[in-house]
């Protein structure tokens, strides 16, 4: 076999990490896609539209999902992680830990029998916990690679000893409750981190009532409660009374410019938001949204005239002020305190839903994973790049892309692993 | 057959029975419940196996679960660890709703009644079930609740309820109506709450409240712990104190009209605290203890040690309180949380002369005495079936 500065690993199965595998795919090499979840495409399959076109996310993603799985240059290594790294450019030894499935993955045919009788429910992390999901699931309608996973916390035989039903059931043979996690080495000539971003979670900041108030919930709750293929079936509705929101209120900088918790700018909040808000009104003619904002940042293609048209054609009242306190009122209402920053006067106002746009964070493993790598965090644990090598981490011949590096977009996080991939083939096409 | 082949098979053989520890399967609750008449015909396993839809068993008119499609039986083995009566993993629930015997955890107990005199007239004690219920339903926090209600004279069945009219219904009894129906079945006659659950298996949105007696509730706590459909829907736990239930056959009324001398047909309404009481038309009311009635219970009763329904959000009886008076005994942060509110919004109302540390501690008093005498009473039973060789 010839030298492996052929073979490319690329860390998180979002829409960098897939970017980065199909430009590298593309080229030439041998690419290892390496994703935690049971499925490839992060949180971009979490959305319902993508800002500044309104696009349907998932749309664009999936095709790019079924390219990983048929592209015979890209292994995916799906419930995986890595936990230990030696060599240099060039030669990179990789450790990986693939946890079990307990679902062969070349013989499920994604039947679904299995999760129709399989007895256990639990709340679905994929959906933002707003709905249930059996202890035998697909992680999402779409996901790739279209086979079930065995939730080994809830499943009933690997903890009771009892039922093996989805066994019983399966015409393929496809549960196999002997799977064992395995260990296994990569040689690798580089590496992309794509490890993307969690998100804020506003509970700690007990005055916006999240997690109290029945009807205060986070963007990415929103976009689940929005999404056709949520929880609702793309219903708006309110928690409390699953009654349909006319007064939303989108609370902006939720743990982002905020000296106590994350002093960055997320920098997607306020286009999000207004797409929320746009879905909102397309979904209802009669919702009004009002965005209670510190500044409003556009600073991306087409951004400014999409902040334009949510204010002249869907309704979208936009407040320059700072949010104090989030009450509930009656009918389970929250009442929004904030002082006017145009007038500096102390306002409050009654609306049936708030929904808060939380920043983005690194992963909760971003340390560990850049303990095993060896690069460097900045001060916010995203990975540390340089001015004007933004795409190299501090070891040579390990790239970031998208939000493993900080907060962006998906047309700048695409456009980095674009980056990112050209960088690591630089690798291989010198010789 | 080949010798290899035969080898194989009598492997397979034997690897199944020493397997036989875990799972067990409804046979095993046959041969170790049933058969030991401990069935409390709670109906748990049951509503576990058609919301799942295996349907391999069913409940009948009177007496345990039985198969009623023995082939559909995949003896995945939940049904046994649901029945309340095989004890298994109890240990977990004891350290989740941090049981301490003889009357479990607690947080608050009061004697409360339900503001609205429509309630109170129509309901068992001070009707604080029914103004929850009520609460629950009129702030959304519940889609519906299952209850029992009336269908025939001696017969109650377990409905869905999910508007104020209904769950009034439920908890009512016509007082002029001519037979022992009412109370009896809001205390004492058993009704297969679970069952009922199983159409919430796919409507997972659904929040229910349930009202049921101590071996109800503690299938669907168990089955709550396992996590297993279609236990998920149920949000809130509502408890009644429960001695023991009874079986009414015309055989049994006929019997008991006989020992205490009177007549069903002049019972307008019953009750159960210290002692049962029956109100009868043109006379004084008819007191019977319970040992005097224990012919008439049902013999898995007689099994069970939860007087006062340990594992709800919150438990309720008449004992401890004056008449047309609820004994509210408050269990869980989230039958606190609710109870509190419905309290704060004048669903219910508490008086201080009713609720001074004194009176209190005597309701307390009360309940672990009941307690402790049905829990001596299980010990009894079990003694006595271990000794005639019924036992494990």
């Amino acid at each position: 076999m010839e030298h492996n500065g052929k073979e490319v690993l690329i860390i998180g199965g979002g829409i960098a990490g897939i970017q980065a595998s199909l430009d590298l795919a593309e080229m030439g090499a041998k690419v290892h896609l390496v994703e935690k979840s049971p499925c490839i495409g992060g949180r971009m399959a979490q959305l319902d539209k993508t800002f500044p076109t309104n696009d349907c996310a998932i749309c664009i993603l999936a095709p790019k999902l079924a390219d990983c799985a048929r592209n015979p240059n890209i292994t995916l290594h799906t419930l995986s992680e890595v936990t230990k790294l030696d060599g240099e450019v060039g030669d990179f030894k990789v450790n990986i830990l693939k946890h079990a499935r307990f679902v062969k993955e070349d013989v499920c045919i994604n039947c679904g029998d299995c999760v129709v009788k399989c007895p256990t429910k639990v709340l679905d992390a994929f959906d933002m916990e707003l709905r249930y999901r059996k202890a035998i699931f697909l992680y999402y309608l779409q996901g790739v690679p279209s086979v079930m996973a065995i939730d080994k916390d809830n499943c009933l035989y690997l903890n009771k000893g009892v039922c093996q039903i989805c066994k019983k059931q399966c015409q393929k043979d496809a549960i196999d409750f002997d799977q064992q996690d395995t260990e296994y080495e990569l040689n690798v000539g580089a590496i992309i981190v794509a490890s993307g971003f969690d998100p804020f979670d506003p509970t700690p900041l007990t005055r916006l009532g999240y997690r109290i108030l029945r009807n205060v919930v986070t963007s990415l709750e929103f976009e689940r409660m929005i999404c056709a293929s949520g929880p609702t079936q793309g219903h708006l509705e309110r928690p409390s009374d699953k009654k349909p929101p006319q007064r939303i209120a989108f609370i902006q900088c939720v743990g982002s410019r905020d000296i106590k918790n994350n002093p960055y700018c997320s920098s997607v909040c306020c286009m999000y938001t207004t797409k929320e808000a746009m879905l909102a009104h397309e979904h209802d003619n009669n919702v009004e949204s009002h965005i209670f904002y510190i500044d409003l940042r556009a600073a991306g293609k087409g951004f400014q005239k999409y902040l334009k048209r949510g204010s002249t054609e869907y309704n979208i009242d936009y407040i320059k002020s700072v949010v104090a306190e989030i009450e509930e009122g009656k009918n389970g209402n929250p009442i929004v305190f904030y002082e006017d920053m145009e007038t500096g006067q102390l306002k409050s106002m009654e609306v049936d839903l708030v929904v808060l746009a939380t920043s983005l964070l690194p992963r909760k493993e971003m340390n560990t994973l850049a303990e095993v790598l060896g690069v460097e965090q900045d001060e916010f644990r995203f990975i540390k790049t340089a001015p004007f090598a933004p795409l190299e981490t501090s070891k040579e011949g390990i790239f970031v892309c998208g939000c493993a590096r900080g907060p962006m977009d998906i047309p700048n996080s695409v456009a980095e692993a674009s980056g990112a991939a050209a960088k690591a083939a630089e690798m291989f096409m010198r010789k | 057959m080949t010798s290899t082949e035969v080898n194989k098979q009598l492997a397979e053989i034997s690897k199944y029975n020493s397997d036989k520890e875990l799972p067990k399967s409804f046979e095993d609750l046959i041969l170790e419940v049933h058969n030991r008449g401990i069935c409390g015909q709670c109906a748990g396993c049951v509503s576990f196996c058609s919301a799942d839809q295996i349907g391999a068993i069913q409940m009948r008119e009177d007496g345990p679960p039985i198969y009623v499609n023995k082939d559909n039986c995949l003896s995945c083995g939940i049904c046994y660890l649901i029945c309340p009566q095989t004890k298994v993993f109890n240990s977990e629930l004891h350290n989740k709703y941090q049981f301490k015997p003889p009357i479990g955890n607690w947080r608050n107990i009061t004697s409360a009644q339900a503001t609205d005199h429509k309630v109170r007239a129509i309901a068992t004690d001070g009707g604080i079930v029914t103004a929850l219920l009520l609460y629950l339903l009129d702030n959304n926090m519940i889609d519906g609740a299952i209850v029992t209600r009336k269908t025939d004279p001696f017969t109650r069945k377990a409905v869905l309820a999910t508007s104020s009219e209904e769950i009034i219904e439920a908890a009512g009894s016509k007082f002029d109506s001519q037979s022992l129906t009412e109370h009896l079945g809001k205390y004492t006659t058993f009704t297969p709450v679970i069952t009922s659950l199983k159409q919430f298996m796919d409507a997972d949105r659904m929040n229910l409240a349930v009202v049921g007696v101590p071996c109800q509730i503690h299938s669907i706590r168990k089955m709550q712990e396992l996590k297993i459909v279609p236990s998920h829907v149920v949000k809130y736990v509502f408890g009644l104190f429960c001695n023991e239930n009874f079986t009414l056959s015309e055989e049994l009324r006929q019997k008991m009209e006989e020992k205490f001398n009177f007549s069903f047909d002049d019972v307008i309404k019953m009750n159960i605290k210290e002692d049962i009481i029956f109100f009868l038309r043109n006379a004084e009311p008819l007191h019977i203890s319970f040992p005097e009635i224990d012919e008439f219970m049902r013999p898995a009763c007689t099994a069970c040690d939860d007087f006062s329904n340990v594992y709800a959000d919150i438990s309720f009886g008449g004992l401890g309180s004056k008449d047309h008076f609820t004994t509210t005994l408050i269990r869980t942060p989230i039958g606190a949380l609710i109870y509190n509110d419905a309290l704060a919004q004048g669903y219910i109302v508490e008086f201080p002369e009713d609720n001074t540390p004194l009176m209190k501690s005597k309701m307390i008093a009360e309940i672990i005495s009941y307690a402790k005498w049905k829990m001596k009473r299980a010990n009894k039973f079990l003694m006595n079936l271990k000794e005639s060789g019924n036992g494990e």
